[in-house]
Formats: C-alpha cells, sequence, structure tokens
C-alpha cells in the first residue's frame, strides 16, 4: 500500500512542478495569472486529494476483485418442520462440521421452504440446527461418506426423524396412549388395594 | 408450549425435576384411591389435547386446558400431567424426556395454582353463584395458560440470558390461546356442573 501512494505522490509532484515554475512569474501579467490560476489550483487539489485518499481508504483502494463460479462439489438439502407438518421457514440455522463441533461451518435462515443446504467439505456426520424464536429446535445428523466426494453421490439415506406420526399411525399411538393411562391407573389401584 | 430438548441449562432441569418430583410426591400422597380413575380420565383428556392443533397468527399452538384438569385434580395434577406428557413425548415426540420434569413444572404448576385460587368460587353452586363461577372458570383457565408460558419464558430465560426475547414471544404468542383456553375451560365446567357436577369436588382424599 505504501509504495503505491509513494508512486502517486511522486507522480503528483511532477505533474505539478511545470505549472509550479510557468506559474512563478505571476507579477509578468494579470490576464495570464487569471488564465493559470484555475489549472494550478486543479493541479493542487488532485496533486493532494489523490494521496489523501489512498491514505484514508486502504480497504477500499485494496481494489479486490471479485468474481463467481459454478462449483462442481454436491450439495446436502435438508428440510426441517413442526410436528404440525408447517415448515421451518425462515428459521436460524447452524451447520457443524465434523472437524468443529463448537463453531459452526456455516448459518443463517432456512429459505420459504424451511430447507438448509450446504456443500459438505471432509466426510463424517454434520449436524445441522435449527431453532425458532419460540423454543422449538431440531436437530439433523447427516452422515458424509468418503463416496460421496468421489462419485458425487447423495449422501446415505438420512434417518428421518419425523417429529410427529400421522393417520392410522397417530390413532393408534392416541389409544395406546390412554391404554396406558388407564392401565397405569388401575395397577396403582391394585397395588395399593393389597 | 412444550420446551424442546437441548434449550435448558443443567440447573434448569435439575430445578424442574425438583418441583416436579415434590408436586408429584405430594399430589400421590393426597389422592383419593377410588377416584383413581378420574385422574387417569383427566390425564388421557390432556393427553389427547395437544393434538388439537390451534392457528395463531404465524404459528401454530394447541390445546393443554390446563385450567380444567387443574379445576378438577387439584394437587394431583402433577402425577396426572407428569405421566401424559411422559406418553406425548414418547408417542408423540412432544418435549423430551429429560426436560420432562421442567415441563411438567410448565403445565403442573398453574394448574394447581388455579385450583388454590378460582377452585372455591367455580365450585361455587346456586343461581347466585353462577355467574362468579362462570368467570372463575375463564379466568382459571386463560390465565393458566398465561402462567405456564410465563414459567416456560423463565425457565428458558434462567438458561440462556438471550433467550429475553423468546421468552417475550412465547407470552404473546400464547395470549390468543388462553383465551381460546378461558372458553374451553368455561364450557366445560358448566357443562360438568350440569352433568356430573361431584368432579369438580376435586380428588382429594377428604
Amino acid at each position: 500500500m505504501k509504495a503505491k501512494t509513494r508512486v502517486c505522490q511522486t507522480r503528483g509532484i511532477a505533474a505539478f512542478s511545470p505549472v509550479f515554475e510557468k506559474g512563478t512569474p505571476v507579477s509578468l501579467g494579470a490576464a495570464r495569472f487569471s488564465q493559470k490560476a484555475p489549472r494550478r489550483g486543479a493541479a493542487l487539489f488532485i496533486c493532494f486529494l489523490v494521496p489523501v485518499l489512498l491514505l484514508a481508504g486502504p480497504d477500499t483502494a485494496s481494489a479486490h476483485g471479485v468474481g463467481y463460479r459454478q462449483t462442481g462439489k454436491s450439495a446436502v438439502a435438508i428440510e426441517f418442520y413442526y410436528s404440525t407438518g408447517e415448515l421451518m421457514a425462515y428459521q436460524e440455522f447452524r451447520v457443524y462440521s465434523p472437524r468443529d463441533e463448537k463453531n459452526s461451518f456455516q448459518s443463517g435462515r432456512t429459505d420459504e421452504f424451511g430447507r438448509v443446504s450446504f456443500v459438505p467439505e471432509v466426510p463424517g456426520t454434520w449436524r445441522i440446527v435449527v431453532s425458532d424464536t419460540e423454543g422449538h429446535r431440531a436437530e439433523a445428523s447427516i452422515p458424509i461418506t468418503q463416496e460421496f466426494f468421489d462419485g458425487g453421490r447423495d449422501p446415505r439415506p438420512v434417518s428421518v426423524k419425523s417429529s410427529m406420526p400421522e393417520g392410522l399411525d397417530l390413532f393408534l399411538r392416541a389409544a395406546l396412549g390412554v391404554s396406558l393411562l388407564f392401565n397405569a391407573a388401575f395397577l396403582v389401584r391394585l397395588k395399593r388395594c393389597i | 408450549m412444550h420446551i424442546s430438548e437441548g434449550f435448558l441449562s443443567p440447573q434448569a432441569l435439575a430445578a424442574g425435576w425438583t418441583i416436579t418430583a415434590a408436586g408429584v410426591a405430594w399430589g400421590l400422597k393426597k389422592m383419593d384411591q377410588e377416584k383413581i380413575v378420574r385422574v387417569a380420565m383427566a390425564s388421557s383428556v390432556f393427553f389427547l389435547a395437544s393434538l388439537v392443533n390451534i392457528r395463531v397468527g404465524p404459528s401454530s399452538a394447541h390445546l393443554a386446558l390446563i385450567g380444567p384438569i387443574g379445576l378438577i385434580l387439584g394437587w394431583t395434577a402433577f402425577p396426572a400431567i407428569l405421566t401424559a406428557l411422559l406418553l406425548q413425548a414418547v408417542l408423540f415426540q412432544f418435549g423430551g424426556i429429560l426436560v420432562l420434569g421442567a415441563n411438567t413444572t410448565v403445565m403442573a404448576a398453574p394448574a394447581v395454582l388455579v385450583y388454590l385460587v378460582f377452585g372455591q368460587a367455580v365450585r361455587g353452586a346456586g343461581k347466585k353463584n353462577a355467574k362468579i363461577a362462570g368467570a372463575a372458570a375463564f379466568l382459571a383457565g386463560s390465565l393458566a395458560v398465561m402462567a405456564s408460558a410465563g414459567i416456560a419464558g423463565m425457565f428458558l430465560f434462567l438458561s440462556d440470558r438471550e433467550m429475553a426475547l423468546t421468552a417475550k414471544t412465547i407470552l404473546a404468542v400464547h395470549l390468543p390461546l388462553s383465551i381460546i383456553e378461558g372458553a374451553a375451560a368455561l364450557f366445560m365446567t358448566i357443562f360438568l356442573k350440569r352433568t356430573f357436577p361431584d368432579i369438580l369436588s376435586g380428588v382429594e382424599r377428604s
């Protein structure tokens, strides 16, 4: 940075100096003076402005180019939903790499459809945690094998941790629950009676 | 209403289990053996009520019927709710096993509270007391939900100070539900008073 600034400064003086030399005999004529003055002012302005700007904003002046390209790496996309079937849309998520369990690899918000997608870098079990503002938290563990990186194949089927059974299953579970409750009550009563 | 696994600190979990253990012990001690079927029934109602979802704005909440359960069971609400929550955790994946203590406290403590505060007024017989009993039932139902949300918020806040916003959100979300629960408690008590007034006399040993 310093080197660049120096170069500019020397250039500034070089550009400025001829004007200075020509402009020095001001007493030669008023007309001449009035013509030269604005130019000299502009030259002075530029001469000081350039180094000042370069010194003031080294970050802006570092001129990092940016670009983009499509990555050939495969991504994993996981969908999160509530037990009601509602999608966990726009909720905060964190992705943890198997390399670092404490610091998140990626963070952000789920998309409109409750999805999180990430590009795994190493094989192992990747963890995704989605939490909302109401005390709900879903955690998914995604096993990523070396095969996934070699062949770009889909990761092993993720064990679906459905948060809520549906249909007949739900009905049977509800019935089982009620039955268990009454059985427990009768057991307690039987025990006390004996 | 159910606090999920992984949000609470070990201290908060321990506090939840301690309160629950004390409540369950006291509840079982006070329970009349002859009326255990009522306890099982109330517990089943609580167990099933959580399957009824009500959309509240962008999110949804489910019925808890904490007020009516409290009015019917009194102190026995603790063992009844603990059992129902255990079954919900195992069968429906609501909440979790570690947070069971905290969740039981969140729902059973308000139930006992409304029983102690409004129980007498709700049981009041006669036409004269009907309006007071109705108002008491409504308040019992709605305040139980708010107290429950408050305790849940407190658990979260104690675990993590950054959860203050979450705690406030929980309270805000449960405001509309509290009105629905209040109405449910009101209609349930009116119905029970007409058909089965004895059930409101509690299940405790006389």
